[in-house]
């Protein structure tokens, strides 16, 4: 799969009503679709999970690709998530120490808005939340918090067309400009204290 | 079903019509029933001839997880409670709550699986655990000040009216403030894409987690989780039976060897 497909995008511009209606929880559709229309939405589940995969493997090998060489190199390849999990999840999560006190990631997910986005973040143990803030203080990027600590950056809807290396590619870069100084703050940090 | 998913469904039907090519004869059932059916034994022969290729090629660890399922009994299977979910829970705290090497590392596997690491000492596992909105949920994780976890398990049932959602907001109150995000975990037979912040896993995940603990330990506690990864193998999934492999249907090799396959991948 290399580009966005009409239907992927079409699901993704939908966000929290795709979700309602293609990912509808139990084993029933959703009433109201007759019978031709659900069966057309079951069918169309295996390509958007191929999608799914597609995209956050791809984000994760491009992640991968700028971490080599880096002293967080070890732990990004550690417990490698599974793939089916990318799309049960709406996530790939990727260590960035082996004590697991710093992780990374990028989520396609919806979130009840109404579309979906691909979202980078970053968690660290709150142990290392004031030095992870101060690292990424100065870098003057559009970065927002969640209530558990975790640093998030939205990036846009996937669109029809787009190829999905290049939205990797650039997905991993902006993650990569601030879980490198966080990695980098909480590796310096616990080595500084042990 | 509300306007905005109407026009969703409405929108996802053009589209779909746009792309896929109508069908306009039964060349393809033809084709199928001439090349395909026409050699159907020859066919199952030649697949089953692959199945014992690769049973051939598996190495030691792979030999022995296929052994626990050839020779345990299913645990649940005589007491006619394969599919009872206060049973599966039941035996899931208890493993859990076991702080033997065998019990940690059934908890590493599982943190593993949920893709959280917490400490896996000092867990307080309770079943059936009853929540401050009246809720019961199938099972808590309680590692004090580190980690709270509740886990809903559905074997047939469907999820009740906001049940997760509801659980999901006890679980953000009474598990703050500790050193992990609090999780939700949804247990399901079939696996269903995550809703309402649960993390979505199956008895399938955990027979590909523990299958390879089961085979690697000894003693009693080894052999009950044994016979209940067998319940879920034979009973749940059908990727065993009774008896030694070479003696299972086709189908169900196949599927055993599927699984032997995921957990060399997930190790």
């Amino acid at each position: 799969m290399d580009t966005v497909s009409d239907i992927f995008a079409f699901v993704l511009n939908h966000g929290v009503v795709a979700e309602e209606v293609v990912f509808h929880d139990g084993d029933e559709p959703l009433p109201g679709l007759t019978e031709d229309e659900a069966q057309a939405i079951s069918d169309i589940e295996p390509h958007l999970e191929k999608s799914w995969i597609a995209l956050l493997s791809a984000c994760r090998e491009a992640l991968w690709a700028l971490a080599d060489g880096h002293p967080s190199t070890p732990s990004v390849r550690h417990r490698k998530q599974q793939k089916g999990k990318m799309f049960e999840w709406d996530e790939v999560r990727i260590p960035l120490h082996t004590g697991h006190k710093a992780h990374c990631g990028f989520a396609l997910t919806a979130w009840g808005a109404d579309q979906y986005h691909l979202y980078i973040w970053v968690w660290v143990h709150r142990d290392h939340l004031k030095i992870a803030e101060e690292a990424v203080a100065d870098l003057g990027l559009d970065i927002w918090r969640n209530e558990h600590g975790s640093f998030l950056m939205t990036l846009p809807t996937p669109q029809q067309g787009e190829r999905i290396d290049a939205l990797a590619a650039s997905a991993a870069d902006h993650l990569w400009s601030f879980a490198r100084p966080i990695s980098d703050a909480v590796h310096n940090h616990i080595e500084a204290n042990s | 079903m509300k306007a905005e998913q109407r026009q969703f469904v409405e929108g996802l039907m053009e589209l779909l019509a746009k792309r896929t090519p109508a069908i306009s004869d039964g060349r393809a059932e033809v084709a199928f029933r001439e090349h395909v059916m026409s050699k159907w034994d020859q066919l199952v022969w030649r697949l089953a001839g692959v199945a014992a290729w690769e049973a051939r090629q598996m190495d030691a660890g792979q030999l022995a997880q296929l052994r626990v399922l050839e020779d345990h009994p299913s645990l649940l299977h005589p007491l006619g409670k394969t599919h009872d979910e206060l049973a599966h829970t039941t035996i899931l705290a208890w493993l859990l709550a076991d702080s033997s090497p065998l019990g940690v590392a059934a908890r590493e596997a599982l943190v593993r699986l949920i893709g959280v690491d917490v400490p896996l000492d000092d867990w307080r596992v309770t079943p059936e655990r009853v929540l401050s909105n009246g809720r019961r949920v199938d099972l808590e994780i309680d590692v004090p000040g580190k980690w709270l976890c509740y886990i809903e398990a559905k074997v047939d049932a469907e999820e009740g009216t906001n049940q997760l959602p509801d659980y999901a907001a006890s679980l953000s109150v009474t598990g703050a403030g500790r050193d992990h995000p609090p999780t939700l975990v949804y247990l399901t037979v079939e696996g269903r894409k995550g809703r309402s912040g649960a993390q979505p896993i199956t008895f399938r995940d955990l027979l590909i987690a523990w299958l390879p603990i089961a085979a690697s330990f000894t003693g009693d506690r080894a052999t009950y989780l044994s016979c209940w990864l067998v319940t879920l193998a034979e009973d749940l999934y059908e990727v065993s039976m009774p008896g030694p492999f070479h003696t299972w249907p086709f189908a169900t090799q196949r599927r055993s060897l599927d699984l032997m396959r995921d957990i060399k991948e997930a190790r």
